[in-house]
């Protein structure tokens, strides 16, 4: 598909200046599906359910030197390698995992996958020590992780009923008390699954350097239960310049060519870090906005203040 | 003519005059050093969640050529004609042209424009006899001729400029189409691939490499490429999801001088060469996790402030003064113009 901007005639040929629309393509729930009306009422339902959506167009401008008499036959012959082009700078949707963090407390590293990419061993095992729990309902899951704090392995997953988030007053309301997101933690030894709740960091911690940026803090509940349970640490997750972090904490040169993020566990007493973690994104994920995330929520809550 | 000396062919053309100033061979010059344009790149930096923040670089298919800077000394202010000797010759020769011909104090500055990665090209300077102080010592026998004033206008002892052939030519209309060589994983191409314009040179030599030519660089082009991208929705991530909108617009270009080469079976061609590029973006994006901030009647408007921001604009506050990038769009001047090449042999004067 293709539009004619400008013709230049040139004597025996004429400079075409051609727009080629080299992508347009809708998905709903990441299958491409026939272009969606905008102003339809599907697309007002897919905003109103809080379906996963888009609408995406790539165009491209290019010149054309064509012999006269210029037709609509010879632009589109002239433009046919065009419709393979690639612009460069497109994000990788590499699916091999999303996140991947390595933590001091034995150079662990942990990885997480979106659900169609979860290694087995890691299904089965969460399939045998909570049978209660259906596999499917989760959107995105880890590997088991040895937390030195709590002594045991832990698996982190996220549930799809999280997508329906902020749909209900109850979630409203949280959200405009700073809570960004949570977690199910399935504590391996223990059988118990807990929730980490994400937040935005209200208040600075002496633990972290302040030549650091913290993005949110975690606390962690039993299942279910709105009151933190009392662990007696707090997670905090922040950014900071990698080489003086790595100083700072002893920790290895481990950075993400897209992104790099830290969390620290520290005990709410002493401040004493327990734990620290370096979160290394290599590629754009949906978890690698940290930055982005927490500027959006500030942004939010501060329109829901208003 | 009342005086003097006049020497023609048997096509009545003049080779020798008593009134003309003939030019005479003076030295071969190498270059004296060598730069590019520096690429002009520009546009907001950052992160963004659904944007792409990439390309923020110059295509490898934007091209910018070898300025080579030749110094020429002389006794005047007249200019010299400097021939270029290519470093290489056939169908995969790069194309050179003299760009600038300008005076620096008492000498002549001259700038040759030549596709990058290619061997250097040597220059061969004639001047006439005013301007150069060459010794003609220890050689009694030969021709010089004066005109009415006294003054030498041609000396056979000083090797006098010898044409072989002199070709009318004119540019091609553009530089680059975008019809070839781009595709796959190639990206954005800017490179020179139009077909150039071929003549055939009288009197070759069998050995092209002897071929120098006389033609400064009249005709230039200048071409973009733009890509705008946009896209719009909902993402579902927990408690994370979020509405987002986004647009990006890129501006790749490249700025083209008339260049020549002698080209397969000593052809003479004209066509282009990189002299300087640039890629200029800019990008938009909102996000909100509120269905109200972003409720689908209000997305319209939304998208709209979007456009806006990166619309006709877009190009003019990328940190370069009034965007003023490049001289024009998707055109070339002086391609239709006449523009005569001298050529010669470089054995005449060695």
């Amino acid at each position: 598909m293709f539009e004619v901007l400008e013709t230049k005639d040139k004597g025996h040929e004429s400079i075409v200046i051609v727009k080629v629309i080299l992508e347009r393509v809708d998905k709903v729930e990441g299958v491409s599906v026939d272009n969606i009306d905008k102003s339809s009422a599907y697309h007002q339902t897919l905003h109103d359910d809080r379906i996963d959506h888009s609408h995406k167009t790539t165009e491209l401008t290019t010149t054309l030197l064509i012999s006269n008499p210029v037709t609509d036959d010879k632009v589109a012959k002239a433009i046919e390698p065009l419709n393979s082009t690639k612009i460069p700078g497109e994000e990788n949707d590499s699916d091999t995992h999303v996140e991947r963090y390595y933590v001091n407390d034995g150079q662990e590293e942990r990885d997480f996958y979106s659900i169609g990419s979860v290694p087995s061993d890691i299904i089965n095992t969460l399939k045998t020590d909570f049978p209660s729990e259906n596999i499917d309902d989760f959107l995105w899951m880890s590997s088991s992780s040895y937390n030195s704090v709590l002594k045991e392995n832990v698996i982190t997953a996220f549930h799809k009923s999280n997508v329906d988030g902020l749909k209900n007053n109850s979630e409203m309301q949280r959200y405009k008390e700073g809570v960004i997101s949570h977690v199910h933690k399935f504590f391996m030894k223990t059988k118990r699954v807990g929730t980490r709740v994400y937040s935005i960091a209200t208040k600075n911690y002496s633990c972290v350097p302040d030549w650091c940026e913290i993005l949110a803090i975690g606390e962690d509940f039993e299942k279910d239960q709105v009151t933190p349970m009392d662990f007696g640490y707090i997670n905090i997750y922040f950014k900071g310049d990698p080489a003086k972090v790595e100083t700072e904490f002893g920790l290895e040169n481990r950075r993400g060519a897209e992104a790099t993020f830290y969390a620290i566990t520290a005990d709410k007493t002493t401040n004493e870090v327990l734990r620290v973690k370096q979160y290394c994104y290599d590629y754009r994920t949906i978890f690698s906005g940290w930055e982005l995330t927490a500027a959006r929520v500030k942004k939010d809550i501060a329109k829901l203040h208003e | 003519m009342a005086y003097g000396l006049s020497v023609k062919n048997n096509s009545g053309e003049v080779l020798v005059d008593s009134d003309f100033n003939h030019y005479h061979f003076v030295q071969t010059l190498t270059h004296s050093s060598v730069t590019r344009v520096p690429p002009l790149v520009d546009g907001p930096g950052g992160s963004y969640d659904q944007a792409p923040s990439s390309p923020n670089s110059l295509d490898s298919d934007q091209p910018r050529g070898n300025i080579y800077k030749f110094i020429f000394g002389s006794n005047g202010a007249k200019p010299p004609m400097c021939f270029i000797k290519p470093s290489a010759t056939g169908g995969s020769a790069p194309y050179a042209s003299i760009v600038l011909t300008t005076r620096v104090g008492t000498n002549w500055e001259i700038w040759v424009l030549q596709t990058y990665g290619a061997s250097a090209p040597t220059l061969y300077c004639f001047s006439p006899i005013d301007q150069i102080s060459a010794s003609t010592s220890g050689t009694t026998y030969g021709l010089q001729t004066f005109n009415s004033s006294g003054d030498t206008t041609f000396d056979s002892r000083l090797k006098p400029l010898r044409v072989i052939d002199s070709i009318i030519t004119t540019s091609p209309s553009l530089a680059n189409t975008g019809s070839s060589n781009v595709g796959g994983e190639t990206n954005i191409n800017l490179n020179v691939n139009v077909t150039p314009n071929s003549y055939t040179i009288n009197n070759a030599p069998s050995n092209s490499s002897d071929i120098i030519y006389y033609c400064p660089s009249i005709a230039h082009c200048c071409q973009d490429k733009r890509a705008h991208r946009e896209d719009d929705g909902f993402q579902a991530a927990g408690n994370n999801s979020y509405f987002y909108a986004w647009a990006r617009d890129d501006l790749w270009w490249t700025f083209y001088r008339g260049a020549y080469r002698v080209g397969a079976s000593s052809k003479f061609q004209s066509s282009y060469e990189g002299y300087a590029s640039g890629h200029v973006w800019d990008t938009a994006e909102d996000t909100s996790s509120l269905l109200a901030a972003i409720a689908a009647a209000a997305l319209g408007q939304w998208q709209l402030a979007i456009a806006l921001a990166i619309g006709a604009s877009t190009f003019t506050s990328a940190g370069v003064a009034s965007g003023n990038y490049y001289p024009y769009e998707n055109d070339s001047r002086n391609e239709g113009q006449s523009n005569p090449a001298i050529i010669s042999r470089a054995s005449f004067y060695t």
